[in-house]
């Protein structure tokens, strides 16, 4: 067993869901500066590492290049602990990502006691656009008010898209619950925050849709002949984003060999999930012009349509 | 393969073209016939097997909400308020006073290992008002030996002066470590970060032992000895040892049940929970099936932690709590609903039911998908617009039927109130609407009996005898359908079991009396044994 000396430093990351944790977990892994780490993370699967950093992946469990481990919370953080202390060789330094409903206090409490553990670090993460409505929450919002009185440190996040008047009465909200925080302001995103969806695209040229006149609300389905390229189909679908509403349907994918692909797309984001039942890959598009949707869906066929091997 | 027939004094099939006959004919591990002797005869050579001659046959029951925990407790002392019974056999007294705490205790001090603590179990403080169980009272059956005991919450533990000392507990600075006014430790620990100290000190981890071996087949043991033939352990990690250790367990030829297990959905992000239940899937044989995902969203009501509508509590303030935020189960919800699996979804309160309904309301319009069997877990205060919407959303229910018995006085008079007493477990009116629902115990929370479970909701008896909301008690039939193919629909395993009709697999409860008797209560009927595919599970 470690003594005092040797503890696991625990650096505590609490936050509501929509927070900020996975962004500011994603990015202190690619900043590469945290080495002979362990990453316990809450919602494992929205961990976007880049690929360059990554060792091997197996098993719920990444090693990266740089010596750090990520995986997942278990149900049970208590056994997780008394094992991961036990290994042959522990990490360092633990870096936690709380889940969403997790109070501060009793996390803290258990890093400052448990066996084995200290704590070094700890912040509360804020969306301050969010947090007006989240206090007033029917259903969290005595639970997201305990979460603030809470911690000795908020670092507050997307407060660049509220004016000064807005920003000024959410803070005072957050120092009325808890007077004696230390506010910490994450640098500015701006508008340009990257996202999947700009990723390149490879060879394939991107057709040019041209001006699309909307019309009258409408639907069209496509019987889809072959396997989909689910990243060109969704920048297809955004960049028909004048006219299209709503798109949803099944694909066949490479990705999902004993399934298909659930594509799931609106104006403000898609969602792709693997699915294990096979189902008949079909599209629905729904937007503003069936000539338009007509027109989308022959672009889809040429464009997203993977080559057959 | 030859005919085996067993004769019986009467079968109640569950089969509503033939509720009933007199000899059950089995051919290749199913029901051939239920018919007479002559026309079982038609299709072959049989053999008369008439050990059961003078028995009621019933469907094999099917447990449709335990956890195979129950297998791991027996391993450490029971403190229950209630009679229990070991998977031996063995009758435990319920104990109601401190002293006879402290006399079992001491009786399992005497039998333990030299170097091992003294673990107990089942103790439910909400039974003991004005006496509090502190390291006093136990230091007085040892202050040497660790003794520890869970309160029945799994949130609370007990602990004596050695355990304080070897765990190093009054040094620490936590909440749930209750302190008197001087600051010294009564030996009351509340909530993980305080338990564990304990847990780390001495190695406890009762979840990882559930999926073990030993425990799986204790489980079943006690399981069939209430003449289940299926059961669920309805929140298993689904790691790849557990897999294994269930797939091979259950293999064996002397394992007396069908066991499903369910993936507990937060311990895993969607997108790897989807793929460890499709790996686990091509692991499944006839004893075991995998395919059910469950979500755990509130607490328990006489833990004050099921999140509820107005009014709330009746004795305290504020509202339970979530186990993730509802964002994050209405995300999980559609994910699952969308990759084709099945949901149970764990709601105590109503308002966890209300939640969830919006979520499934939105899983079902994004995409409709018949026949999906969701089904809402526990559901003790269903509100009849509830009700009304899993109707109209097809989704079934499992209701917590031994509640009533258990914690009916609590709730009485402590947590719910009147109204909310005489609509509790509301079985009658989901089966008004026609809603698919079976009725359950939740071991080890209260203990595997399914006939026990069905005389709750038939009788609607609280401990002391008080009777709750007579217009929500199910009659012998429902009830007994509940436990068997209503069970069955619920775990989408009705093609197979949950009534005796020619086809499906020959699972049998064996009952010394008649439970359509009313002279009998239901809680009273025997069990005489089972049979698993045709089989007597006793050979």
């Amino acid at each position: 067993m470690r003594d005092s000396d040797h503890s696991i430093g625990v650096h505590l990351v609490c936050g509501f869901l929509g927070s900020g944790k996975t962004t500011l977990i994603n990015d202190m892994i690619a900043s590469g500066e945290i080495s002979d780490a362990l990453f316990l993370i809450n919602d494992f699967g929205s961990m976007n590492i880049d690929a360059d950093l990554i060792d091997s992946r197996e098993g719920g469990v990444i090693r990266l290049t740089n010596g750090c481990v990520c995986c997942g919370l278990s149900g049970n953080l208590s056994s997780q602990l008394t094992q991961i202390r036990r290994w042959p060789d522990p990490p360092r330094r633990l870096v936690v990502e709380a889940s969403g409903v997790a109070q501060p206090r009793s996390l803290m409490q258990l890093f400052n006691s448990a066996p084995g553990y200290c704590l070094a670090q700890v912040e509360l993460l804020v969306d301050l656009s969010l947090i007006g409505r989240l206090l007033e929450d029917s259903t969290v919002g005595e639970l997201v008010r305990y979460q603030v009185a809470e911690v000795p440190v908020i670092l507050i996040n997307r407060w660049d898209v509220l004016d000064e008047g807005e920003r000024d009465a959410s803070v005072k909200q957050l120092e009325a619950l808890n007077p004696d925080v230390t506010l910490s302001w994450s640098p500015s995103r701006e508008s340009g925050m990257p996202t999947p969806r700009q990723a390149s695209l490879g060879e394939s040229v991107f057709p040019e849709l041209g001006q699309l006149v909307p019309g009258v609300l409408a639907t069209f389905t496509l019987t889809l002949p072959g396997t989909i390229d689910a990243r060109r189909l969704a920048q297809l679908l955004d960049a028909a984003g004048e006219i299209l509403l709503r798109a949803k349907g099944f694909i066949l994918s490479e990705e999902a060999p004993d399934g298909c692909l659930l594509i799931q797309w609106t104006p403000s984001g898609s969602i792709v999930t693997q699915t294990f039942r096979r189902q008949a890959p079909t599209l629905v598009l729904i937007g503003k012009g069936r000539d338009n949707l007509a027109y989308l869906a022959t672009l889809l066929l040429t464009y997203a349509s993977a080559p057959s091997r | 393969m030859t005919i085996t027939i067993y004769p019986a004094r009467r079968i109640i099939t569950m089969n509503p073209s033939q509720p009933e006959g007199d000899c059950l004919a089995v051919k290749d591990g199913r029901v051939l016939s239920v018919g007479s002797m002559e026309h079982a005869s038609a299709f072959g050579d049989v053999s008369v097997d008439d050990r059961y001659a003078d028995k009621v046959l019933m469907p094999g029951f099917v447990e449709g909400h335990s956890h195979a925990l129950e297998g791991v407790i027996w391993d450490y002392v029971y403190l229950g308020w209630f009679d229990k019974q070991s998977p031996e056999g063995e009758h435990w007294q319920g104990l109601r006073d401190v002293a006879s705490i402290q006399e079992r205790l001491a009786a399992g001090l005497a039998r333990l290992a030299p170097g091992a603590p003294l673990i107990a179990w089942g103790f439910d403080p909400i039974y003991f008002s004005g006496a509090r169980l502190d390291k006093r009272l136990l230091d007085a059956v040892s202050d040497e030996v660790p003794i520890i005991v869970m309160h029945a919450s799994l949130h609370v533990m007990t602990i004596n002066s050695a355990v304080i000392e070897q765990a190093d507990i009054a040094s620490k600075e936590i909440d749930g470590i209750v302190r008197n006014a001087g600051g010294e430790c009564v030996g009351e620990l509340q909530e993980m970060p305080a338990m564990h100290l304990v847990f780390d000190r001495y190695g406890i981890d009762f979840f990882e032992q559930a999926s073990q071996p030993g425990a799986l087949r204790q489980y079943a043991r006690a399981a069939r000895r209430e003449g289940i033939t299926t059961i669920t352990d309805l929140l298993n990690p689904l790691s790849d040892d557990a897999i294994d250790s269930m797939r091979s367990t259950t293999l064996e030829p002397s394992f007396p049940v069908r066991l499903v297990p369910a993936l507990n959905a937060l311990g895993w992000a969607p997108e790897e929970g989807s793929k460890q239940l499709a790996k686990a899937m091509t692991q499944g044989h006839d004893k075991l099936f995998f395919g059910i995902v469950k979500l755990v969203t509130d607490g328990a009501i006489q833990n004050y932690t099921a999140r509820l509508q107005w009014p709330g509590y009746l004795d305290v303030e504020g509202n339970g709590v979530w186990n993730a935020p509802p964002q994050t189960f209405h995300d999980m919800v559609l994910h699952y609903h969308q990759a084709g699996f099945q949901l149970h979804i764990h709601t105590n309160g109503d308002e966890a039911v209300e939640l969830m309904l919006d979520a499934l309301e939105e899983a079902l319009c994004l995409w409709p998908r018949p026949n999906h069997r969701h089904t809402l877990q526990h559901v003790q205060l269903i509100r009849q617009d509830q009700l009304y919407r899993v109707k109209m959303l097809e989704a079934c229910l499992n209701i917590f039927a031994n509640h009533i018995y258990y914690w009916g006085d609590i709730h009485l008079s402590r947590t719910l109130g009147f109204d909310r007493c005489q609509r509790l477990e509301p079985a009658a009116s989901a089966s008004r609407l026609g809603i698919t629902f079976g009725i359950h115990c939740d071991a080890p929370v209260t203990p595997l009996s399914p006939l026990f479970t069905a005389h709750c909701a038939h009788r609607r008896q609280t401990a002391s005898g008080t009777v709750l909301g007579m217009a929500e008690a199910i009659d012998r039939h429902v009830a007994l359908e509940a436990i068997t193919l209503g069970a069955a629909r619920t775990l989408q395993l009705d093609k197979r079991i949950g009534s005796l009709e020619p086809g499906k697999w020959a699972d049998v409860a064996i009952l010394d009396d008649d439970p359509l008797d009313e002279r009998i209560a239901l809680k009273d009927i025997r069990v005489h044994g089972t049979l698993l595919g045709g089989l007597p599970t006793d050979a």
